[in-house]
């Protein structure tokens, strides 16, 4: 890879390009258990995340699916007594050795929270820039304006704040803050996207928007959804997961969960 | 094509009877807030006769000497306290050196590993020290700088006054940024930031005019302290300036001349002393400005 400014922007396109085939590489949980203290959250979970596909984590308030993606980018160990057992995979990588770099791995494992979470003291062209070094400083100006543009592009903002990247975040809406931060995620081009009910605070018409979104970023990584609406992840996913009670319940395309799973559960969250 | 509906007629109370009860409320209304108006008025009764008092005690000594003149022989007319006043700009600035990162960095460090054992310790002992009286902490740094040095020294009244300040402003620091969501700090450690850089570029930058705040506040407050600068600075009638002896300060001139039998000192420490109320009140008002166009400026 070139080290100068339009080379590191060639190098930055061509991660979103030439990534692995779909179904191959991405994440993998394999036998996680998670605890909050004494308290058992997650069982033995193994799961695939495929590259190229949407994986729906569904199932009722409480049943693990937040911490099953905290436990993804290793956010879930920051949390007071809290411990996991078991493994994730990194395109075959084992996340959770000691020699592993948490802080690369969050980099290449991003993550959008349920309520937008812009940085207020930045501007909205820094905080999109925030994942990389320095916050692009170390970038030429034209670089840095390059990087933010690729990112708010492909976050669907860039039309909206093109000509105020120096305004506060807070000048925006809920859903632009939203995709805000969607586009901050995308800027470190990572390989895994972790969605917390992303769309949950949202309203009807910016809800749509990000996931059309969602789907546009669907072959460039795994993409991993935590929702509570089961008509969007019909709608977005590839795959669906239903978790219960801290283990994983069934997981299966949508049409086989939604409409033709029997488990009296299922049968409860698809018709609450 | 419209429709209508008809509605259930109106029937209004007897007007006498809501009239009745308005004027009593009414009058309920007026004396509370009456009531509240006079607690206010007798509340500030005190800074008020306070500001009166060195207004008209100190008026003869207020001019442009006050602040450019250092103190006269005992007799010799005119005089100022200049010397004091750069000496205490000297001592309060050598004592935010201290106390803004160690204040601001335990604040931090307490806010991040708030619920453990330590942050609870620390938290524990900051409140203590905000209890101790400020003489005491005067003579911990007397017997920790002065006395083995063998001579007063404006770093040793630093030091004092960074003891009174360091609790203040680590208190004001980690209740600030408790008002941080903590989804912001997550969001900052998702971004591959290590926890320190999560901490200092996002959560504390996302409370920073509250956190400045409160380093206002607490240097406002030591800025008035003279019971840690007895022992400590210990004061100078001269141009002393190095931090590495002696100086004189503010509130020790104050202090001195208000107890001497001189209508001239005397004046001149009424002067002083409303040079100090008028620079504490003027830092807090103005890191209330701050914080509020801050804050205008985010909304």
């Amino acid at each position: 890879m070139t080290t100068n400014g339009t080379g590191m922007l060639h190098a930055e396109r061509s991660t979103f390009t030439a990534a692995p085939a779909r179904g191959s590489g991405g994440l993998a949980a394999e036998q996680v258990s998670a605890w909050h203290g004494t308290r058992r959250v997650l069982h033995d979970v193994t799961l695939p995340f495929p590259h190229g596909e949407i994986t729906a984590l569904v199932g009722p308030s409480g049943c693990g699916k937040s911490t099953l993606l905290r436990c993804l980018n290793r956010l879930h160990e920051l949390a007071p007594g809290a411990a996991v057992a078991g493994q994730v995979r990194l395109d075959g990588a084992p996340v959770y050795d000691a020699s592993h770099d948490v802080e690369a791995l969050r980099r290449q494992v991003a993550m959008v929270f349920q309520r937008p979470t812009p940085f207020p003291a930045w501007s909205i062209g820094d905080n999109v820039l925030a994942g990389l070094p320095s916050r692009g400083r170390t970038l030429a100006p034209a670089e840095r304006r390059a990087r933010a543009q690729l990112a708010l592009e492909r976050a669907g903002l860039w039309e909206e704040v093109h000509d105020r990247l120096g305004a506060s975040p807070l000048s925006l809406s809920g859903g632009q803050q939203q995709r805000l931060c969607l586009a901050r995620a995308l800027v470190t081009a990572p390989r895994a996207l972790l969605l917390d009910e992303p769309t949950s605070a949202l309203d009807l018409a910016n809800a749509l928007r990000l996931e059309r979104t969602f789907d546009a970023l669907r072959n460039s990584m795994a993409i991993v959804l935590v929702t509570h609406d089961l008509t969007q992840a019909r709608r977005l996913a590839d795959r669906i997961a239903v978790m219960w009670d801290g283990a994983l319940l069934v997981h299966d395309t949508p049409v086989a969960v939604l409409e033709e799973h029997d488990d009296p559960r299922v049968r409860a969250l698809v018709e609450a | 094509m419209t429709t209508s509906v008809a509605l259930p007629p109106f029937e209004a109370p007897p007007r006498t009877e809501v009239s009745a009860r308005l004027r009593w409320r009414m009058l309920r209304s007026a004396f509370v807030l009456g009531a509240a108006i006079a607690g206010t008025g007798l509340a500030l009764l005190p800074l008020l006769s306070i500001l009166a008092h060195l207004a008209i005690t100190g008026w003869q000594a207020v001019g442009v000497a006050l602040v450019t003149d250092v103190p006269r022989p005992i007799g010799v007319e005119g005089g100022g306290l200049g010397n004091g006043i750069a000496g205490s700009i000297v001592v309060v600035a050598l004592a935010a050196l201290a106390c803004v990162p160690l204040g601001v960095g335990a604040g931090l460090w307490v806010h991040e590993h708030r619920g453990t054992r330590a942050a609870d310790a620390l938290t524990f002992l900051a409140d203590v020290l905000n209890g101790v009286p400020s003489i005491v902490l005067g003579i911990t740094a007397w017997a920790l700088l002065v006395r083995p040095v063998g001579r007063f020294s404006a770093l040793a009244g630093a030091a004092a006054l960074a003891m009174v300040a360091i609790p203040l402003v680590l208190r004001a620091t980690s209740d600030v940024l408790a008002q941080v969501p903590r989804t912001l700090w997550e969001a900052g450690l998702a971004l591959g930031y290590p926890r320190w850089r999560a901490g200092l570029a996002v959560v504390l930058a996302t409370a920073r005019a509250g956190v400045a705040t409160g380093v206002l506040v607490a240097l406002a407050r030591v800025a008035g302290e003279t019971a840690p600068l007895l022992f400590t600075a210990f004061g100078s009638l001269y141009w002393a300036l190095d931090p590495r002896g002696p100086v004189a300060a503010l509130p020790l001139q104050v202090y001195a001349m208000a107890l001497s039998p001189f209508d001239a000192w005397r004046s001149l420490a009424a002067a002083g002393a409303l040079l100090l109320v008028i620079g504490v009140a003027g830092a807090s008002v103005l890191a209330r400005r701050a914080l509020a166009h801050v804050m205008r400026g985010r909304a």
